[in-house]
C-alpha cells in the first residue's frame, strides 16, 4: 500500500509538471507567469496614439495657423490630408495615427476656423464622377460649388524610426512628425514632431 | 519494492511522458499532400483547437494557404495576426522549455521565418495598393534578419525585401532611397547560393525602367530533425524538388529566364548560434550525467539493501535507491531534444522577373526547368492574369508547386475562404 502511495505520488508529480492536468489543447493564457505574456499582444504602440494626437494638436494650436491666416485672407484655410510615409517597420501605424490626428483637429476647430479636404483616392474618384454626372445635367448642384476644394496647405505624416538589436533587445525610437505645406508657395508652415522610445526585451530561449 | 511493481510504474511513467509531451504539431505538409492547399483552410479553420504554443504557427500555415488560393484579404489578417505575435510578443512556455521538452515555448520562429512572415505580409500590402504599410514590412523583414551590427554579427542579406523597398521608394518619387537600398545590396557578398550576381535589377536605371515585378516561388523549403546526443541537435535540411529555373512568358513573348534573389536554405543556415542550442547541449549533458548517476545509485541501493547488513544499512540502502530513482527519473523527464517545428510551407527559392509592360490587362505563363535546362512540364503555369495600372507597379506572386492561384477579381481577393464550407 506504501509502495503504491509513493509511485501514485510521483506521478502525480510528473503529470502535474508536464502540464498534463491542463492540457495540451487547454489554453494558458490566464494566470500567465511573469515571463510570459499573451501571445496576441497588440503591441506597444497603440498606448502611444493619444499622446502623440495631443501632442501634435497642442503644437499646431499654438501657431495659430488658422487665426492668422483668417486674418489675412478673410476665410479658414482648407487643409487636405495628403498619403502618410511610413518608414518605420510597424505596419498598421500611419494610418490610426494620421485619422486619429484628424479627428482632433476637427474636433477643436470649426468649421468657421479650419477646413479639411479629402484627398483619399476613393472618395476623389467618387467625387469626380459625381461631379461629372453634375455638369452633364443627371443630378442637380449648388450653384457656385462646381469645382472642388482647393488647398490651402497639405498636412503630412511621416513616421520615422531608429531601430536595433543586440539579440536581446529590440531598441525602437520612433519620430512621429506631422508638417503641414503650403501648396502656393511649398513653405513648411507647420511641423510639429514627437518621439517615443521602445525597448522590447526578447526572451533569452528565442533566437 | 519488488520487480513487477517497479516495472509497471516505469511503463506508466514512460506513457505518460510520451504522452505529456504532446509532441504532435501538425503536419502541414502531409495535409498539402493530401488535399493541397485547400485541405490546410479546412483543417486550420478552429485555431483553438490546436495547443497555444503552435498557434503562431498554424495561423502562419492558414495565412498562406489563403494567399496561395488567392484569398488575399483574409491571408493579410491572418498574416498581420501572426506577425503581431512574432514581432511584439515575448513567447510564452518558456520555463517549461528549459526542463521539458523545446516546444513546450511557444513557436515564434527563426530570424529567416519572421522574414519570411513580414515579406508575405508586405507582399499583400503591396498588391493591395497600401504601399506605407508594405514598406514597413520589407523594412521589418529585413530587420529581423540583422543580427548586432555593432558585434560584427550578421547583416541581413536576403534580397527580396530590399528590392520590394527599392519599389516603394520609387512609388514615392524618392529615386535617393531606392539608390541608397540598391548600394546596400551591391556591398553584400556576391555569394551565388544566397542569390544571383547577374540579376540585371540591381541597379538604378534598370528599377526605374520596369512597372512590373513578378515573385517566382521554387520548390520546398528547409525542414528540422533532431539529431545528435539526446536529439539536442536541431538539424536543417534542405528541402527536395527538381525546378531550377523559370522563364516567363506575358501575351505569349518571353522575357527571358528569373534569376535567384534568395535561397530558403542558405538563410536558415547562416544565422548565427542560437541560445537555445545552449541550453539544450546543457541539458543533454545533465541529462545524460543525471541518467548514469541515477541507475548506479540505485545499484549500490540495492546491494546495500539485499547485503544481509544491520538495520542503519538497509535504512542507507533504501535512501541511496530513493535518491537514486529520482535523480533519474528527473533525468528521464528532462527533455533535451531540440524543437523541430519550423515552416515546412515556405519555399526553397525566390526568383525575380521585372519588365516594362504596357498598362492594361495582360497573361502571364511561367515554365520551370531542372538544373539540366529540361521543362518540368507538369508544373507549367498558365493563364496567369496581371493587370499592370497606368501608374505604379503590378505586382505578381506565384509558385511552381504546389502552385499559388492569382485571383482574377476584387471580389475573389475579399472572399471568405470558409464561406462555402460546411460549419
Amino acid at each position: 500500500m506504501h509502495r503504491f502511495l509513493v509511485i501514485l505520488l510521483l506521478l502525480g508529480f510528473v503529470a502535474a509538471a508536464s502540464g498534463v492536468g491542463t492540457g495540451c489543447r487547454q489554453s494558458t493564457r490566464q494566470d500567465l507567469e511573469d515571463d510570459e505574456v499573451g501571445p496576441e499582444s497588440s503591441g506597444p504602440y497603440s498606448a502611444d496614439l493619444l499622446e502623440v494626437t495631443d501632442s501634435i494638436a497642442d503644437q499646431m494650436e499654438k501657431q495659430k495657423i488658422s487665426k492668422r491666416f483668417i486674418a489675412k485672407y478673410g476665410d479658414a484655410p482648407i487643409i487636405a490630408v495628403i498619403r502618410p510615409q511610413n518608414d518605420t517597420r510597424f505596419p498598421e501605424v500611419s494610418q490610426i495615427f494620421q485619422e486619429d490626428l484628424l479627428v482632433e483637429l476637427m474636433d477643436r476647430y470649426t468649421r468657421d476656423e479650419m477646413r479639411f479636404s479629402q484627398r483619399d483616392s476613393d472618395v476623389q474618384e467618387a467625387v469626380a464622377a459625381e461631379k461629372e454626372e453634375k455638369e452633364a445635367g443627371e443630378r442637380t448642384d449648388r450653384t457656385g460649388r462646381r469645382t472642388k476644394l482647393g488647398a490651402d496647405y497639405f498636412l503630412k505624416a511621416k513616421f520615422s524610426t531608429l531601430s536595433m538589436t543586440d539579440g536581446e533587445y529590440e531598441d525602437d525610437t520612433i519620430l512621429y512628425t506631422f508638417e503641414l505645406i503650403d501648396t502656393e508657395t511649398d513653405e513648411l508652415i507647420f511641423k510639429g514632431g514627437h518621439k517615443i522610445r521602445r525597448v522590447s526585451e526578447k526572451s533569452a530561449v528565442y533566437r | 519494492m519488488n520487480k513487477t511493481s517497479l516495472k509497471s510504474g516505469l511503463l506508466l511513467l514512460a506513457a505518460l511522458l510520451v504522452f505529456a509531451g504532446c509532441s504532435s504539431v501538425y503536419d502541414a505538409r502531409a495535409a498539402l499532400n493530401k488535399g493541397g492547399w485547400q485541405q490546410i483552410v479546412s483543417d486550420t479553420r478552429d485555431m483553438n483547437a490546436f495547443p497555444e504554443r503552435d498557434q503562431t504557427l498554424v495561423l502562419n500555415y492558414r495565412a498562406h494557404a489563403k494567399m496561395a488560393m488567392g484569398y488575399y484579404d483574409s491571408s493579410r489578417e491572418d498574416f498581420l495576426r501572426a506577425w503581431n505575435i512574432m514581432n511584439h510578443g515575448k513567447g510564452g512556455g518558456v520555463s517549461s522549455a528549459y526542463f521539458f521538452s523545446e516546444r513546450q515555448k511557444w513557436w515564434m520562429g527563426d530570424p529567416y521565418e519572421r522574414a519570411f512572415n513580414s515579406w508575405y505580409l508586405g507582399m499583400l500590402y503591396f498588391e493591395d495598393n497600401n504601399r506605407e504599410d508594405a514598406m514597413a514590412c520589407f523594412r521589418n523583414s529585413i530587420f529581423v534578419d540583422t543580427g548586432d551590427l555593432e558585434k560584427g554579427e550578421y547583416a541581413a542579406d536576403w534580397l527580396p525585401p530590399f528590392l520590394m523597398r527599392v519599389r516603394c521608394y520609387l512609388d514615392r518619387g524618392d529615386k535617393d532611397g531606392a539608390k541608397m537600398l540598391l548600394d546596400e545590396i551591391n556591398r553584400l557578398p556576391k555569394e551565388p547560393a544566397n542569390f544571383d550576381p547577374q540579376c540585371p535589377w540591381l541597379n538604378l536605371e534598370s528599377q526605374v525602367e520596369s512597372n512590373t515585378v513578378m515573385m517566382i516561388e521554387l520548390g520546398q523549403g528547409p525542414y528540422f530533425t533532431a539529431g545528435g546526443h539526446h536529439g539536442s541537435v536541431r538539424q536543417i535540411n534542405q528541402g527536395e524538388y527538381s525546378e531550377s529555373m523559370a522563364e516567363v512568358f506575358v501575351d505569349g513573348q518571353s522575357l527571358g529566364q528569373a534569376y535567384k534573389i534568395g535561397d530558403t536554405f542558405y538563410q536558415a543556415i547562416t544565422r548565427g548560434g542560437r541560445v537555445m542550442d545552449d541550453i539544450l547541449k546543457g541539458k543533454a549533458i545533465a541529462k545524460t550525467a543525471g541518467i548514469a548517476t541515477g541507475a548506479a545509485a540505485m545499484h549500490v541501493g540495492r546491494v546495500l539493501m539485499t547485503s544481509g547488513g544491520g538495520k542503519g544499512t538497509k535504512t542507507a540502502g533504501a535512501i541511496t535507491l530513493g535518491v537514486g530513482a529520482a535523480v533519474l527519473l528527473a533525468s528521464l523527464l528532462m527533455n533535451a531534444e531540440a524543437d523541430t517545428r519550423g515552416d515546412v510551407l515556405l519555399p526553397g527559392e525566390t526568383h525575380l522577373m521585372m519588365a516594362n509592360l504596357p498598362p492594361g490587362k495582360h497573361e502571364v505563363e511561367v515554365r520551370y526547368y531542372d538544373g539540366q535546362g529540361r521543362e518540368l512540364q507538369n508544373l507549367r503555369q498558365t493563364g496567369i492574369p496581371l493587370t499592370v495600372p497606368e501608374k505604379g507597379d503590378a505586382s505578381l506572386l506565384v509558385r511552381s508547386n504546389p502552385q499559388y492561384q492569382v485571383p482574377a477579381s476584387d471580389d475573389w481577393r475579399a472572399m471568405d475562404p470558409y464561406a462555402n464550407l460546411k460549419q
